[in-house]
């Protein structure tokens, strides 16, 4: 593997977007480093899968650490892992809000901090976040989803300010529902509501995502940071 | 321990003089102003040379510390007031850490 070969952490690759993410950097060449609470069956020769909970500082310092090590530098940083809890606010129990901001808000202040601090010494950096459509959206049942994704679009914002010095930009993108197994427990008639709600009236693809994801990487987009492009059209 | 703790702080000075228009002068030791009164470093220098620090703590002496809490914040007691009351700070964190082990 060349000294030019990107290198690339993912958080939340066990599955679904995230692993997606992991396989489309793999094939674009990138060193991929992963994580998520449990293993991964993700097996290919520039793939490192770390078991860590994002919010977990001693793991995360672990990660880094590992990361410093063995590559040497960091260069992207996609910040995917989130939960979700889909429930009225009012039987929404503390412990579940508990977590939905330390994973969501927490970990990805904490991976944002500490990658920063490996891309500092390169001058060059990028930091990708994740928002929701449901937060600008204001969607009813998901208060406290929007309420920390609300929480990392200003990490983002203010991250963007305070990086900028060091040549690493810190963006975002907001995802709007894609056809997975956590979106089709949801009855049929919110969704169709919630995609009314769009300009282009379809589920998100992973594809979609990854367009975005690619556009922040792009060594062509240092001009580009504190911005949150939402898909669909809102 | 303590020359090493100095070694540390002036290394990642130097780092951070690559960058800075006027690089900070070190005739003086450990009576080197950094931050606040008489201070030389704005925020963002502060920032660079305690996580060089932090890691060149790391990688050279296997202490791992986190060196900015808020009481290490205030304008009255920072310890990062000069080059000596930076060194002083970490050798007190590192015997707390090591006490607790």
């Amino acid at each position: 593997m060349s000294d030019n070969t990107p290198v690339t952490l993912i958080t939340g690759t066990r599955k679904g977007i995230g692993r997606h993410l992991a396989e489309h950097y793999l094939a674009q060449g990138h060193r991929v480093i992963g994580c998520s609470r449990s293993s991964s069956d993700l097996s290919h020769p520039a793939y490192h899968h770390f078991i860590a909970d994002v919010a977990d500082e001693q793991a995360i310092s672990e990660l880094m650490r590992h990361v410093r090590g063995t590559c040497g530098r960091l260069d992207h940083l996609i910040n995917n892992a989130g939960i979700a809890s889909m429930n009225h606010s009012l039987l929404t129990p503390y412990k579940t809000a508990q977590n939905i901001m330390q994973t969501n808000v927490l970990g990805t202040f904490l991976l944002s901090r500490e990658a920063a601090k490996l891309m500092r010494a390169g001058r060059q950096g990028r930091i990708v976040n994740f928002s929701t459509v449901a937060k600008p959206l204001k969607l009813e049942g998901e208060a406290l989803y929007a309420a920390s994704k609300a929480a990392v679009e200003t990490l983002t914002c203010v991250m963007a300010k305070e990086l900028a010095s060091f040549g690493i930009t810190v963006n975002a993108v907001g995802p709007t529902p894609i056809d997975t197994d956590l979106t089709r427990v949801i009855p049929a008639q919110k969704m169709k509501d919630l995609l009314a709600q769009q300009s282009l009236k379809r589920f998100g693809t992973f594809d979609d995502v990854t367009n975005v994801a690619d556009f922040f990487l792009s060594p062509r987009s240092n001009f580009i940071t504190g911005q949150v492009v939402y898909l669909g059209g809102l | 321990m303590k020359e090493q703790v100095l070694g540390i702080i002036y290394s990642a000075i130097e780092n951070e003089n690559h960058s800075l228009a006027q690089p900070i002068s070190l005739e003086e030791g450990e009576n080197t102003a950094l931050y606040g009164v008489g201070g030389v470093l704005d925020s963002m220098s502060l920032v660079s040379i305690v996580i060089d620090v932090e890691q060149m703590l790391e990688e050279q002496l296997g202490v791992k510390l986190t060196l900015v809490n808020d009481s290490a914040m205030s304008p009255k007691r920072s310890p990062f007031q000069s080059v000596k009351t930076f060194a002083n700070y970490i050798v007190e964190l590192t015997a707390q850490v090591s006490h607790v082990r």
